[in-house]
């Protein structure tokens, strides 16, 4: 436990240099988007083919707490952290991003606020206030086809308890609804199931292949239960101390990962 | 041994888990890296999980789930699957004579899972090792084979759609998470989660049961964990018990709320229940009997399919 503490500790210190390096080297967006593009290129298992079709982030519950009772100011600045985070998501070219706020806070009362943030950062960051998909905001009657978008949008979703298990109960009522006057009624499967969660979590890739888990190392913090079959759990621990270096390990240490499927 | 009663011992001083899940992941690593035959490997790994639950027994912890095969794992080698549905066959034929000694200890073996893929003599052996001990109440080992989550969840939902549109025993209110619960193959939620060989997935393992429980991912390889593994894990569960469980409890507290703000049934009812509630009252009473029944009718269809189970092939006594 003691190697622990001091590997993580100076794991923050490696991150702290590396990102106080990075803010003097960099002039403009340009420079921002390409130093992340060159120090994504120093981890060698990085690569398009490699980074995950679909990332959720798992926000810390207390972290989430402790927004509740916040100013404005430190809600601006976790809004921030975490638009960073998904900025440097699009740049290294992840096509979905879910994040997860089981305390529904985000979901319910500061989505305005984290999309505004992250669409004007994207504009100067990105020059393109335009690529952002918000998968809550389709209307109810979408298909769950109709969220794939073209290539230059980046799917983004907000997720919390209430879209678990409570959805597929309502999924088995749904089919039983459909179902009640025909005597030769088919078997509920997959396939069903799939097609008829709600819309911002349906779709290609529905399923999240890494989670960049911020909650408490040991337990495991409700995320939806159908869509976790196969998802990589890595925790990453001090949310406001989550700087670029430590991100990319993360994406590495999951591009390194062997994936059996049973086999 | 000492050392293996003392350590029990200190941890028979703090909160012992109720329901402990285990992905034993590695028998195949574990067989390549000491120049093993796999089937040794898988052999071995058996050895360990008997082990686990001798020590979950003797420390007090009420249910095992261990993850013995998974649907996916057809995919594996012919070879390997007959191999490991002959290792099944010789272990449950194993405690089926031993089930004397099972019934002394109180343990009762719950086979879980899809069993139509399964050869027709491992189906029987199993069957019967289930209801050798079905009257044991002490502790609970559930092995899952031919099993995944996402098939155990499809599972509850055909039954309450069967409970429903065919047997006419429920209504589609009647459904909430408690039903949906009790219609699934593993009723109760997990304490701990643990993995083996270093993996950080679940691998459609108990993804309902453990939303919300605490998670220990470990390097070692399965037929290397120990008891000092073991060890470490409860004692751990139990430093930071009081501290995870006020976590857990706020969490489904809040999703609780969300769910009874975002549900419309709940605030119909509260706005009239001055004026029907005795109405409500009866309506809750009618459930409650639709409910029972329906679970009564369910154990008995599981108690019939085990019972064909073991007389669809001939075993010799």
């Amino acid at each position: 436990m003691i190697v622990q503490f001091y590997h993580s500790t100076l794991i923050r210190i490696k991150s702290m240099i590396s990102q106080t390096l990075m803010h003097l080297s960099i002039r403009s967006p340009t420079d921002y988007v390409q130093y992340i593009v060159d120090k994504q290129h120093q981890y060698k298992n990085i690569s398009t083919s490699s980074v995950p079709r679909h990332l959720v982030i798992i926000l810390n519950h207390d972290d989430q707490i402790a927004l509740d009772t916040s100013g404005k100011e430190e809600i601006l600045t976790f809004y921030n952290k975490l638009s960073d985070i998904i900025l440097w998501s699009i740049i290294v070219e992840i096509p979905r991003i879910t994040i997860f706020d089981n305390h529904g806070s985000l979901k319910h009362q500061h989505f305005s606020t984290f999309k505004s943030i992250l669409e004007d950062k994207s504009k100067i960051v990105l020059n393109n206030n335009n690529i952002l998909n918000w998968l809550n905001l389709k209307p109810n009657n979408a298909t769950v086809n109709s969220n794939i978008q073209p290539s230059k949008k980046i799917n983004i979703s907000i997720a919390s308890i209430d879209d678990g298990k409570q959805e597929l109960i309502n999924i088995t009522k749904k089919f039983i609804n459909e179902n009640l006057n025909n005597n030769n009624y088919p078997q509920i499967d997959e396939k069903y199931i799939n097609s008829n969660l709600p819309y911002h979590l349906s779709g290609d890739n529905f399923e999240p292949e890494v989670a960049l888990d911020f909650s408490e190392k040991y337990l495991f913090s409700g995320f939806l239960p159908w869509h976790i079959k196969l998802t990589e759990f890595i925790k990453v621990d001090y949310f406001h101390q989550f700087y670029l270096e430590r991100y990319l390990q993360f994406l590495n240490s999951y591009c390194c990962i062997q994936k059996r499927f049973g086999k | 041994m000492k050392n293996f009663n003392i350590l029990c011992s200190l941890l028979q001083n703090g909160a012992i888990p109720k329901h402990i899940g285990i992905i034993m992941d590695g028998n195949r690593r574990y067989a390549r890296r000491n120049n093993m035959d796999t089937r040794e490997g898988h052999a071995r790994g058996f050895s360990t999980m008997m082990d686990l639950c001798q020590w979950a027994l003797i420390l007090g912890v009420k249910i095992i789930t261990v993850y013995a095969f998974s649907i996916e794992n057809f995919k594996r080698p012919k070879e390997e699957v007959d191999y490991l549905m002959e290792l099944a066959n010789q272990k449950f034929s194993e405690m089926i004579e031993k089930s004397h000694k099972l019934q002394k200890l109180g343990v009762r073996i719950r086979v879980v899972g899809d069993f139509s893929p399964i050869p027709e003599k491992t189906k029987a052996i199993l069957a019967k090792a289930v209801k050798a001990t079905e009257n044991n109440t002490g502790a609970l080992l559930n092995v899952c084979i031919s099993y995944t989550s996402h098939e155990e969840i499809l599972h509850s939902m055909r039954r309450l759609s069967k409970g429903v549109l065919e047997d006419h025993l429920i209504t589609s209110h009647d459904i909430d998470k408690t039903l949906f619960e009790q219609c699934m193959y593993i009723k109760e939620d997990l304490d701990i989660l643990i993995r083996t060989s270093g993996e950080y997935r679940l691998s459609d393992f108990m993804l309902w049961q453990s939303t919300f429980c605490n998670s220990n991912f470990l390097k070692v390889l399965w037929p290397d964990f120990s008891f000092f593994h073991f060890f470490y894990i409860v004692f751990l569960y139990q430093s930071n018990y009081i501290y995870l469980r006020e976590k857990i409890n706020n969490q489904l507290n809040y999703s609780q709320n969300i769910q009874c703000n975002n549900n419309p049934n709940n605030s119909n009812s509260n706005s009239n229940s001055s004026s029907n509630g005795s109405e409500d009252h009866n309506e809750e009473t009618l459930r409650r009997k639709r409910v029972e029944t329906f679970l009564q009718y369910i154990k008995e269809m599981d108690i019939k399919t085990f019972d064909e189970m073991e007389h669809s092939y001939p075993l010799n006594t």
